[in-house]
């Protein structure tokens, strides 16, 4: 008697994997280029401006939150810029989707 | 009375009082915690909405929308609170023991547990307020409450660093060097020094427990035995009705007990502000 080994299991675990991670990575890019078409702008351009912003938030949020002390204020605001970008942003497609 | 701040675990404050704070930060960092939860609500939300908009139910964008909104800004806000906090905390660190500081600052877990004893004993005393109304007077509870944490938590402040001075002395080897050293001679003095300290704070917070547990104590043995003699009051008016035999009246005489309440209230009074009994 052979038992079944493998199958559909860990392929389609894999695939759910790789998923997350493209979204997890992509979703600024995707976001971005959905507000522009919502709004009618250049789409590619607003898709890459919060995929950077993404990129150096997610550092700077790591940053700012295992900081043993306070940083200080000019660089905290520095740090926070990519942020609020991304706050604004998300706050925008809401604002899409509630219209 | 507001105890307890939802959006920094470990956090005492009286409404427009002061602030007990607790510098332990989890893993997630000084204020990652509570704005994590807050984040995994927009990043739900925001996969909820693109979900609705995939499948073309036109309802859930919609609601996913203004629920986001208000998901983003309540983050925002949280994070402004906590990092306000956080400096806060760090200011309160920074200033020398005994100094008039801003906050108290507990670092230890037993200070933590023994502030949430204290802040316990508080919750119970002004509870009591409605049923004690004709002894004590409510707005002088709650100043003589608020007092009291404060200064049980700058007695504990005090004792955790007292603590580590003995545990740095204590570390400190002078096993080899002559008795007579001057060094030797002042590392004693100093020891010697912080245990009485140490054992004067802990008499200190002893004292402050003691005032406490005994006003939350009488006043609650007071308002069981009203209670009771209430209730027994309500049984011999029904009794009286039916025509049952007539007994010997109870004793409704609480003049220890509420002496006891009415002592433990002075010596509240005395300790954290005048006026508490009326």
């Amino acid at each position: 008697m052979s038992e079944r080994k493998g199958g559909a299991g860990p392929l389609v675990a894999g695939g759910l994997l790789v998923a997350a991670v493209y979204y997890a990575t992509c979703w600024p890019y995707l976001l971005g280029t959905w507000i522009a078409a919502q709004l009618g702008v250049d789409r590619p351009a607003v898709g890459w401006v919060l995929e950077g912003a993404y990129l150096l938030a997610v550092p700077g949020a790591v940053w700012l939150l295992r900081a043993d002390r306070l940083p200080p204020r000019p660089l905290r605001r520095i740090a926070e810029v990519p942020l609020a970008v991304l706050a604004a942003a998300v706050v925008s497609a809401g604002v899409l989707l509630v219209r | 009375m507001t105890w307890d701040d939802p959006h920094v675990s470990g956090v005492v404050r009286g409404r427009g009082g002061p602030v007990v704070a607790c510098a332990a930060s989890g893993p997630l960092g000084r204020h990652g915690q509570p704005v994590l939860w807050h984040l995994i609500a927009v990043a739900g939300l925001g996969l909820t909405a693109a979900l609705g908009t995939t499948l073309g139910v036109p309802v859930l964008p919609r609601i996913c929308g203004v629920l986001l909104i208000a998901a983003v800004v309540r983050t925002v806000v949280t994070y402004r609170r906590t990092t306000a906090l956080a400096g806060r905390i760090e200011v309160a660190c920074a200033t020398p023991a005994g100094a008039n500081k801003p906050m108290r600052v507990l670092r230890t877990t037993e200070g933590r547990g023994a502030l949430a004893v204290a802040v316990g004993l508080a919750e119970q005393i002004w509870r009591q307020r409605t049923a004690l109304a004709s002894l004590v007077d409510a707005g002088e509870t709650r100043i003589a409450m608020r007092r009291a944490v404060w200064e049980i938590s700058g007695a504990l402040e005090r004792r955790e660093r007292l603590r580590e001075i003995r545990t740095h002395q204590a570390s400190r080897s002078i096993a080899g060097l002559p008795a007579g050293s001057p060094a030797v001679r002042a590392h004693r003095v100093q020891a010697d020094r912080a245990d009485r300290a140490w054992a004067e704070v802990d008499a200190e917070v002893r004292r402050h427990f003691a005032a406490l547990r005994d006003a939350a104590d009488s006043g609650e043995k007071l308002i069981r035995e009203w209670d009771l003699g209430a209730s027994a009051r309500r049984a011999g008016s029904e009794l009286d009705a039916l025509g049952a035999p007539v007994g010997p009246g109870p004793a409704q005489l609480y003049a220890e007990r509420t002496a006891a309440v009415v002592a433990a209230y002075r010596e509240l009074a005395g300790t954290y502000g005048g006026g508490l009994y009326v």
